[in-house]
């Protein structure tokens, strides 16, 4: 009986709105095979971007499965990256950058795609161009009592924890529902007058809804946090902050306010090292080092990596050295962001939004 | 009568017998210590420590080791989402390989399986808890634990203890409630559930919430397998953070018993006390790390003693025949509490709660800690735990009356790794060992004066000095350690075994 519901559901539906839009999807299809990664250029040192995704974000904290398993945007591919970046994913700007765009070529959520998780039992998928069809039916009729996003009013359920939504699968639990009599008020409940189309593209809509609550929808999106003191700001910017050391409003920060928006320059301005909150066209500056041998040689360079063991540096000349670790070993580290970092343990929320009104005030 | 016979000898032999020559139990015994008193790798001699074998995992099975192995009569059993394996603990050879036909659910790793007799127990993705015969990985009976359409699914190692599979559950995408159920290790039959938020009025903690519906979907997953002290018959479980997890308009309270520790009865499954680690929070932080159970000294008397260094950032040190907090305090610098209360609990401070144009906190959303395991030496009386000073700015994304799900989150950061070693008694840090780059590992102390860990971003298993946290040993593992390292002894070899990535290494002391 479900699959008469759906076999008839689909070819309603697609008989509806074939000639508004494209037909929005009843049931998961087969995804897509990812493109080869080849088809970008390779960013970092030769390795392909999907090299480098396995690498850096399938190895260590998940298996790559997890991460190719899912669409985004790629607006939300960055922001998926910059998360994992704070969570402890390591690696330089350019491999994050190299895999911002080998997610966002190959597991792109497209306006027609759908999104979900895998196997037979897993969730539905929503598509959300059947949820926008359906928008103007609900906002109509379902809204009043269970509310425009949802969550239920003092009149009706919220469908965003029903058990019945979470269970309904492209309208198979919400068409019996709401067929049997809705609203269920005794006396006055009769079947809801809806087609199969209508149920089929109601779930979609609903199930947005649910989405919606889930990190990394389309509504996991920061507000306003343009709430400072652009004067305040300044005076901090050029006193206890410190920040005349290195910086200048009219030198590199100059015109800041239109290159970036304030939440980038908020981010930018406290993790300046963090990969996730830089333009992938200005890559980091390097920690560089500076290592006395017990032979008394002094190797200087870019710190390529260091452990309780070893610290490996590339040199002015591009030469790669390693240097075995000892109590006569002297290593002096130069962090570009030190600074930064001091700032973290004694900054105020006032003076960061008072900084970032400043910066922004910088056109 | 036989086989209730059978399982209390099988409970005496679990409890009473710490086995030096097996890794019974994911932390090694039921104290949760991951101590071990074998000798025989010392900060003496372990610059000899040297590669016995390794076995890599592969195909689409892949994902990173994140169980903890089991060692019982010479065999290791480990799993990773839907796989379980038997390889042999002398010679690093697959014996079996078991795998579950996945119904869906959230793949992110499983810590381990859960060992009674001729018995392995272990969950899925998709919510069940599944019984494999010992000598070939054949499945005996699958039962249904949790609901996929909640968004639930299973990852944490079962604990078996006595005639009891106790399994948690978690999923922190919709507001649903925590809950830890203990099994029939013969039938798989359910004995009985203790859910950890209220489900009906008049339930324990209903007044820290403001409405039952509310408290209903409260969350406080329960992630990490239990510790438990026979004397007293208790497990000690730890919850997870509310729902909705960041944007908490509507949630108004201490909301118990999420971020709590709390004592059930092994037998019953009810409450005896709780303490709450971290009341209201609003950080994604969960209390899911190891109730370790210490027997030692505190102000000149033998007490019974559990330690919790949690993802908040906090050290505390309860007596855990009653919940009472002896010690409460910091063990990275924290920012977003007012002290403790008289509880000894943390008081929250509401400018640090997430703020619509952001709020700079420590720790971020990754904790002070997660879940890797600590440990704890009775010989140096040092608890190690592996550790971040972390900072990010939270935000709240929905700042309506009534969110859901998660509502915000934190973003950018900059963190520092380190091992820090806390005295037991004061809660002060004894010392600390910065690494190098990001990361967290398990933690094995022995009665070598060792402690294992895997390095951060060295991608090396180290042995530290347990005393004075000095680096004695390494071996580079290709990519960073990502379970909890173990040890015991076969034909008189002292063995350590740890996972990185997709691959299982064994290092052993030749004699």
């Amino acid at each position: 009986m479900i699959r008469a519901v759906f076999v008839l559901s689909f070819v309603l539906l697609g008989a509806a709105i074939s000639a508004q839009t494209q037909p929005p999807q009843t049931r998961p299809p087969a995804r897509p095979p990812a493109r080869p990664a080849t088809q970008r250029p390779a960013q970092a040192q030769g390795e392909s971007g999907e090299a480098i995704a396995r690498r850096v974000c399938g190895v260590t904290c998940h298996p790559f499965e997890n991460v190719i398993t899912i669409r985004r945007t790629r607006q939300q591919w960055e922001a998926t990256v910059e998360n994992m970046i704070g969570r402890g994913a390591r690696g330089t700007s350019t491999e994050f950058a190299a895999i911002i765009d080998f997610l966002s070529s190959n597991f792109i959520l497209a306006p027609n795609t759908i999104r979900g998780g895998s196997g037979p039992d897993d969730r539905p998928m929503v598509d959300p161009k059947a949820a926008e069809i359906a928008r103007p039916l609900y906002m109509a009729d379902c809204s009043p009592c269970h509310g425009p996003d949802a969550r239920g009013t003092s009149e009706g359920a919220n469908l965003v924890r029903s058990e019945i939504v979470l269970r309904d699968r492209y309208g198979s639990a919400i068409g019996p529902f709401l067929r049997t009599a809705h609203p269920p008020v005794p006396g006055v409940s009769k079947p809801a007058a809806l087609t199969d189309t209508q149920i089929l593209l109601l779930s979609h809509f609903i199930r947005e809804r649910l989405t919606d609550t889930l990190r990394g929808s389309p509504m996991f999106k920061a507000g306003d946090v343009l709430t400072g003191d652009a004067k305040a700001g300044a005076d901090y910017f050029n006193g206890e902050g410190g920040c005349t050391k290195c910086h200048s409003p009219t030198g590199d920060l100059a015109a800041i306010g239109r290159r970036m928006d304030p939440i980038t320059i908020q981010q930018r301005f406290l993790f300046p090292s963090n990969a996730g909150s830089r333009r992938r066209s200005t890559p980091a500056p390097a920690v560089t080092v500076t290592v006395t041998t017990p032979a008394g040689e002094s190797l200087s360079g870019t710190l390529v990596h260091m452990d309780d063991f070893h610290v490996s540096l590339r040199d002015e000349a591009g030469g790669y050295r390693t240097v075995r670790r000892g109590p006569d070993v002297r290593i002096v580290k130069n962090d570009p962001y030190a600074a930064h970092v001091e700032l973290l343990s004694r900054i105020t929320d006032k003076a960061i939004h008072d900084v970032v009104a400043y910066l922004e005030s910088l056109k | 009568m036989i086989r209730t016979a059978a399982l209390l000898l099988a409970l005496i032999w679990q409890v009473q017998s710490p086995r030096t020559d097996a890794w019974p139990t994911y932390n090694g015994d039921f104290t949760g210590r991951r101590f071990s008193t074998l000798t025989k790798i010392t900060d003496k001699n372990v610059k000899n420590l040297g590669l016995a074998w390794s076995y890599r995992v592969t195909g689409q099975s892949a994902a990173p080791i994140k169980a903890t192995p089991l060692q019982v009569n010479g065999v290791l059993y480990f799993s990773s989402p839907d796989h379980v394996w038997a390889v042999d603990a002398r010679t690093g050879r697959e014996i079996w390989h078991f795998v579950w036909q996945s119904q869906g659910g959230n793949h992110i790793g499983n810590r381990g399986v859960g060992i009674l007799n001729d018995w392995l127990y272990v969950v899925t993705p998709d919510c069940h808890l599944v019984s494999l015969t010992l000598k070939d990985g054949k499945e005996r009976w699958r039962q249904k634990i949790c609901d996929l359409d909640r968004f639930y699914y299973a990852s944490a190692a079962p604990a078996v203890i006595g005639n009891h599979v106790i399994v948690g559950v978690s999923g922190d995408d919709l507001d649903i409630p925590g809950y830890v159920e203990a099994h029939d290790p013969v039938t798989g039959a359910q004995q009985w559930r203790w859910y950890v938020v209220p489900q009906k009025e008049g339930d324990p903690g209903i007044e820290s919430w403001p409405s039952l519906e509310m408290a209903k979907h409260g969350g406080g997953m329960t992630w990490q397998p239990v510790t438990y002290d026979a004397e007293l018959n208790l497990v000690y479980v730890t919850t997870g953070n509310p729902q909705p997890v960041v944007a908490h308009a509507n949630r108004e309270g201490a909301n118990l018993f999420t971020a709590s520790i709390v004592a059930l009865d092994l037998d019953s499954g009810t409450m005896k006390w709780y303490f709450q680690s971290s009341p209201h929070d609003t950080h994604d932080w969960d209390a899911t790390q190891t109730a370790v159970l210490i027997d030692a000294e505190f102000n000149g008397q033998a007490r019974k003693l559990l330690a919790q260094a949690s993802r908040n950032g906090k050290f505390f040190l309860l007596d855990r025949t009653n919940g009472k907090a002896l010690v409460s305090t910091d063990y990275v610098t924290t920012n977003w509490s007012l002290g403790f209360d008289d509880k000894g609990q943390p008081i929250p401070n509401p400018a640090k709660h997430p703020q619509i144009d952001g709020t700079l906190v420590t720790p971020n959303q990754g904790g002070a800690t997660n879940w890797p395991s600590p440990s704890f030496s009775p010989q140096t009386g040092l608890f190690y735990v592996s550790a971040a000073q972390a900072y990010s700015v939270w935000y709240i994304y929905d700042a309506g009356k009534n969110p859901m799900g998660w509502g915000g989150t934190d973003r950018g950061g900059w963190q520092e790794n380190m091992v820090r070693a806390i005295d037991y008694k004061t809660g002060k840090v004894r010392w600390t060992h910065k690494w190098e780059g990001g990361g967290m590992s398990g933690l094995l102390s022995t009665a070598g004066n060792l402690l294992f860990s895997g390095d951060g971003s060295g991608n090396n298993l180290v042995a530290l000095d347990a005393t004075t946290g000095d680096p004695l040993w390494h071996a580079g593992l290709r990519t960073g350690v990502s379970n909890g390292p173990i040890t015991y002894t076969l034909d008189g070899q002292q063995y350590v075994v740890v996972g990185a990535g997709d691959t299982l290494w064994a290092f052993v002391m030749r004699e």
